[in-house]
């Protein structure tokens, strides 16, 4: 086990560049800081479950199957799809899945760089997910209509309003990453503060000083952008009183399609893909 | 990774935990927010994650609000109440059936410098507290989820899948598998029959529970166990047992060497005349023990220390009364002298348990009881 464990690490290590950027080549000392802020009990854990080691199974079992029928009920908000889930998520990790008659278990994708109890919640998590768009997508089927109502013909727009939607999806194309989270988060999520908060690690009032800052900002280089495409400053805050309703303008579209790069195309300089199908 | 969370296109559970948890690299953290922002899959799925752990931290008792509310009002409930655990067990076979163990206060005076016991022996800073019993061949136990996963190992039902979780008396078994259908055995998990639900839903928990709830806490630990056959019979005995502990007595003493030191750790049994009902306790570090909320009756009080003669004698004791019984342990004798003496004393209201039952709560919320594990009624 401590060979198979030794070469796990080597193998996370490796994946990650140890916590370096793709192109950085990691010293000693770096290699085993991040070794060191790995869970590593948690790691040797879930090796072992992966491996099939039944003494680790039942530890797991002892320390996680209550957790995890927790969290799968908190997901789901009801007692009986959340077990449903957390039987159907327990059955995978088990390995009962195999490709090319050896045993599969996502826990193999765990890396250790967080708690496995939080490993196992964002799994549901995202198993929820899924559940709920293919529940949506299968029943969304009968409730379309036989024929699907023409797209209507885009009218004239005012050129205010062109400029007006242009200035704005310039702005929010140059924002940062994380401005970009905090607007779709709350204005599109509608997230509560206190939710993007712990998500982001900071306090709720940071976040909602960030985003009455980040409001303010956008205004301000919404403004500029007008006035830089021709409008005076008068028309710039005409425009900017504008009924949104009246500009055809896809602010959704606009904060969730800006960078249109899979994640992995992202990381695709990285030494090793971070996601691994499971 | 999922079939419609595909690899590649999103990040995978690990990287979106280690994000949660800011275990990430700058770079790292960075390409995931700006992935995040803009697919609201994976925002959903950070969300829900943050949830499950906002319900997780909830449950957590470190984080419950205890100086608040009614809950500060009864924080001194327990206070005086919760000095004791009541645990009842049912046992087969001819052994004693009862047997309660309590230590007395904890005396903060210093050990005597006579005194030499083996160090062993010494009894902790004494809390009335509930202690293992003695293992015994065969004796009941009741093991919970947590428990019943580590002995799991040996236990092969006939599903094929693994015990999830299981409860034991004496050598009757129940369990569920990992798909919540429920087995039980008699013979210490050797065979295993389905238990056909007569219930909707599925089995989510099971528990070995007491017949009846507990009275009340009292001060001392008292552990049950028994043998189904005696049930009815000891049931009536307890029960007029914890009738009689209503005026209950206390009995009280100091055990002490041939020099008159005293002799710390000795573990002291009154068993009552009528029934096989052991009460024990520990001597203190000045030798003293304590037994409280005794029914009125006769018992047989005992003294035993390694490397000493078992002393013993038979004291009465009366209603709400205050004895005292103390031994002078010899070393290599067979008999030690006692003394007895009473006073009025006012004893606090304790109470009895009665013998367990397996239980079970489906998904719907019903609880179903049985003796054997096969024969079921709701509750």
């Amino acid at each position: 086990m401590s060979d198979e464990f030794g070469s796990a690490l080597g193998l996370v290590g490796a994946k990650f560049n140890y916590g370096l950027p793709p192109v950085a080549h990691p010293d000693a000392g770096q290699r085993a800081r991040f070794l060191q802020s790995l869970h590593l009990e948690d790691l040797a854990l879930a090796c072992g479950c992966a491996l099939g080691r039944e003494a680790a199974w039942q530890r797991f079992l002892r320390l996680y199957r209550a957790p995890l029928t927790q969290a799968a009920i908190a997901i789901t908000g009801a007692a009986a799809l959340g077990q449903e889930l957390a039987d159907s998520l327990y059955s995978e990790l088990y390995g009962l899945r195999q490709v090319d008659g050896v045993r599969r278990s996502p826990l193999s994708s765990y890396s250790g760089r967080g708690s496995l109890l939080g490993w196992l919640r964002t799994t549901l998590a995202q198993r929820y997910v899924d559940h709920y768009r293919r529940t949506r997508r299968e029943t969304s089927i009968d409730s379309l209509d036989v024929a699907p109502a023409p797209t209507p013909m885009p009218s004239p727009v005012p050129a205010e309003l062109m400029q007006l939607a242009d200035g704005v999806t310039r702005t929010l194309q140059g924002l940062p990453p994380e401005d970009r989270f905090l607007l779709s988060s709350y204005f599109l999520d509608r997230q509560t503060l206190l939710q993007i908060a712990r998500t982001l690690g900071v306090h709720e009032a940071t976040v909602s000083r960030r985003i009455k800052r980040l409001a303010a900002d956008l205004r301000k280089q919404l403004l500029g952008n007008l006035r830089s495409s021709g409008l005076s400053e008068d028309a710039a805050d005409q425009a900017l009183g504008t009924d949104p309703r009246d500009i055809e303008i896809n602010l959704r579209g606009l904060l969730q399609n800006s960078q249109a790069a899979s994640f992995s195309d992202q990381k695709a300089s990285s030494p090793a893909a971070l996601s691994e199908k499971s | 990774m999922s079939d419609l969370l595909q690899f590649g296109t999103h990040p995978d559970a690990d990287q979106l935990n280690a994000f949660m948890e800011h275990a990430l690299p700058e770079h790292e953290r960075q390409i995931t927010l700006a992935h995040l922002a803009v697919c609201p899959d994976c925002r959903a799925a950070v969300a829900l994650s943050v949830r499950a752990t906002e319900v997780g931290e909830e449950r957590e008792p470190g984080r419950r609000r205890w100086f608040s509310g009614w809950n500060l009002a009864w924080a001194a409930v327990p206070a005086f109440a919760a000095l004791a655990i009541f645990v009842v067990r049912v046992h087969h076979g001819d052994t004693p059936i009862q047997v309660a163990e309590s230590r007395p206060p904890a005396r903060p005076a210093p050990l005597a410098d006579r005194v030499a016991p083996p160090a062993a022996s010494v009894a902790p800073p004494a809390r009335l507290s509930a202690r293992p019993l003695a293992p015994r061949k065969k004796a009941a136990s009741a093991i919970g989820p947590d428990s019943a996963a580590a002995r799991s190992g040996a236990v092969e039902l006939p599903s094929g899948l693994p015990v999830l979780s299981m409860v034991s008396n004496d050598h009757r078994r129940l369990a569920i598998d990992t798909q919540h259908a429920l087995f039980s055995s008699n013979d210490d998990g050797q065979h295993w029959r389905a238990v056909a639900p007569q219930w909707q839903g599925r089995v989510v928990r099971i528990a070995l529970q007491a017949a009846s709830p507990p009275m009340e806490l009292g001060r001392n630990a008292i552990v049950i166990t028994g043998s189904l056959p005696e049930a009815a019979k000891f049931r009536a005995l307890a029960a007029e047992s914890s009738r009689k502990q209503l005026d209950g007595s206390t009995l009280d003493g100091v055990v002490t060497d041939p020099s008159g030191a005293v002799i710390p750790g000795v573990k002291v049994t009154a068993t009552d005349a009528r029934i096989p009902l052991v009460r024990s306790a520990e001597t203190d570090h000045e030798g003293h023990y304590r037994l409280d909320n005794l029914a009125p009756g006769s018992y047989q009080v005992e003294a035993q220390a390694p490397g000493f003669t078992k002393g013993a004698t038979s004291v009465d004791l009366a209603s709400s009364r205050q004895s005292t019984a103390d031994f002078k342990l010899s070393v290599g004798a067979a008999t030690s002298s006692v003394e007895v003496t009473a006073e009025a004393v006012s004893i606090p209201v304790d109470a009895v348990n009665a013998l367990p039952v397996f239980e079970i709560t489906t998904d719907t919320g019903a609880h179903w009881i049985s003796a054997d594990g096969q024969t079921w009624k709701h509750k």
